[in-house]
């Protein structure tokens, strides 16, 4: 019997917001586990961040494996990283598992790998055994250390192919780190996902036999990652197994423990990959070209953020509100020397420079919820400067004026996304900025006093 | 030679609120915030919260100006006070029940959190006193403001 393996592990994705820690070292470990201790391995693939997109998967659980193993074999198969629950390919009103790949997105349908396709690929498998390892987890949550990442939970189906009732067949048996509706959590102090650092410790145990039987792994897995799930970390994780074996599978001895560094873990593949812009969160809004831009801004604000002890992302981040604010200032500019004496001109005026503005609103609002304080305030130095485009004009009020009511919608966007998240912070950051009043309308007309809506003092 | 004056902080920048693109007409530039906010497709998507409720919060974001401005030494026309009370009450039972919103907007001030009863209400009390008494029949009143911690304190 030829032992085969399969192991994925997914830290880095090109959605930044979804990294998590270890997965990458999870999958290698395994991996590594396997190919120091046996020498005869048939099929062998490591899979780990941007090496691991949809496609690879695909092909990595294609021919060529179907090829490698022969009758009676045993596959392993392990996947570290995100799980997420979404509408089922063939059954719109059912639920199913996907497994989040490098280059998965919030279109989990066509980006994910469902369940069911990872059971239609080790049905094609003649091995009589297949042992699938799972960490992950399919709460529809995300949070800290978790793996779950945020979409429908299996309530909102009326029914739901899970790991454990699609994979659980005669021949397979899946051991996954968490219960459906739990989050799987990483373990910082372990550096592993907490059930990969017992399912790790549990494989390499001294056995004191050549035949252990691999369900008997399960039951100290259980009780250890339980265990230090509520007592450190105050979290409910159950790992589960389901599935049928015929016969006694027994494991490989593993005489050489793997251990290795999260730091050594390095693709050079695709690096092109890792060099594009993808969003951090995808959001699903009308328009396509809006929710491109808003995306976009979403990735490189948080990007910005999470590298903000370099002073080179600041700048990147600054040039880009420059960018837009010069933008805003020629629109404005070629408006004035066009329809300067044009009344008749304005309300149209005024709408094209709305939209102009359209792109420093969504930075602005992007970087209110999803932004650093240090870039809130960089924005709201660059959202003082659209005042100064009406320094020494002289025309029709109404035009020169018009830069200062995209002054007061970037106040009330900010202003009522702050409120509305209850986090009053960037609206305080851009309110406390300071511009300089050269109006001279610093003390108003008398009439103002009288009328409604204009100045009371 | 004049001077040039000190900067002052966007707050308190009157001519965002009396923009004279709209005839220098505070009611007119917060119809034009409220038509603008509830034409702008993506918002709800950063803060789901507004998704149905965008003039709500608009008000809301116009109160808590009024107050900062008052605060400043300054006025500003209270538009939050010509629509219903129920528009705005969300926020000032924020502010009175929910610790860490109150924290936040005690910080918003530079005041502590037992001055925002007293104060939020003797500024209520100064923008209905200067002439918008017309537009408050149906909207809050002072005394909202107060917890009843606040009203035992000023017993």
């Amino acid at each position: 019997m030829k032992h085969h393996i399969l192991a994925i592990g997914i830290s880095k994705h090109q959605n930044a917001a979804a990294n998590l820690s270890y997965a990458a070292k999870d999958a290698s470990e395994f991996f590594e586990l396997f190919n120091l201790n046996i020498g005869d391995i048939g099929y062998k693939k490591l899979l780990i961040d941007s090496e691991a997109t949809l496609g690879q998967i695909r092909a990595a659980l294609g021919l060529e494996l179907q090829q490698a193993i022969a009758r009676g074999d045993a596959f392993f198969f392990f996947y570290s990283g995100h799980g997420v629950i979404a509408n089922d390919l063939h059954d719109e009103a059912s639920g199913s598992h996907y497994l989040v790949p490098f280059d998965g997105t919030f279109d989990y349908v066509n980006t994910c790998i469902p369940v069911s396709y990872l059971k239609e690929s080790f049905n094609k498998l003649k091995s009589g055994a297949n042992l699938v390892f799972i960490d992950s987890c399919f709460s529809g949550a995300a949070s800290k250390n978790s793996k779950g990442y945020p979409g429908p939970r299996k309530k909102e189906f009326k029914g739901l192919k899970t790991i454990s009732n699609t994979l659980s067949g005669v021949g397979n048996l899946t051991i996954t780190a968490s219960k459906d509706d739990e989050e799987a959590i990483e373990d910082s102090e372990f550096k592993n996902g907490l059930f990969t650092y017992y399912l790790l410790k549990e494989l390499d145990r001294d056995k004191g036999t050549q035949n252990f039987p691999v369900l008997d792994i399960f039951t100290p897995i259980c009780e250890q990652v339980i265990k230090r799930a509520k007592e450190k970390y105050n979290h409910t994780q159950t790992p589960t197994l389901n599935g049928q074996l015929e016969g006694t599978i027994t494991l490989p001895t593993f005489r050489k423990p793997v251990r290795i560094s999260p730091q050594i873990i390095q693709v050079s593949h695709s690096p092109e990959l890792l060099e594009a812009a993808f969003p951090s969160i995808i959001l699903e809004i009308d328009d396509k070209t809006q929710e491109k831009l808003l995306n976009d801004l979403i990735d490189l604000v948080a990007r910005g953020r999470d590298q903000q002890t370099t002073s080179a992302a600041l700048i990147s981040f600054e040039r880009i509100c420059y960018k837009s604010l010069k933008a805003l200032r020629t629109d404005w500019e070629r408006i004035f020397v066009e329809n300067g004496d044009d009344i008749s001109k304005i309300p149209g005026s005024a709408a094209k420079l709305e939209g102009t503005a359209s792109q420093l609103l969504m930075i602005g609002a992007v970087v209110s919820v999803f932004g650093s304080e240090t870039q809130m305030k960089i924005y709201s130095e660059a959202v003082v400067d659209i005042w100064q485009f009406t320094q020494g004009r002289s025309g029709l009020v109404a035009l020169i004026t018009v830069p200062e009511i995209i002054l007061a919608e970037i106040v009330y966007v900010i202003g009522i996304i702050s409120m509305a998240r209850e986090n009053l912070r960037p609206w305080q950051i851009l309110l406390q900025t300071p511009i300089y009043n050269l109006h001279g309308r610093d003390t108003p007309p008398d009439t103002y006093s009288t009328v409604p809506g204009h100045l009371l003092l | 030679m004049v001077e040039t004056p000190p900067p002052i902080p966007i707050v308190q920048y009157r001519d965002i609120y009396y923009c004279d693109a709209l005839g220098g007409n505070s009611p007119k530039v917060n119809d034009h915030l409220r038509q603008f906010l509830s034409s702008v497709s993506w918002l709800p998507a950063l803060a789901p919260k507004l998704e149905g409720q965008v003039i709500d919060f608009q008000l809301q974001t116009n109160l808590l100006l009024v107050l900062l401005t008052i605060h400043n030494g300054e006025s500003l026309w209270s538009d939050f006070a010509r629509f219903y009370a129920q528009r705005v009450l969300p926020l000032v039972n924020k502010i009175k029940y929910k610790p860490e919103f109150r924290k936040q907007v005690a910080n918003l001030f530079n005041i502590k959190e037992n001055q925002i009863g007293p104060l939020f209400k003797g500024y209520l009390a100064q923008v209905a006193e200067r002439g918008l008494g017309n537009y408050f029949w149906d909207s809050i009143s002072p005394d909202d403001f107060l917890t009843g911690e606040d009203k035992k304190t000023l017993k």
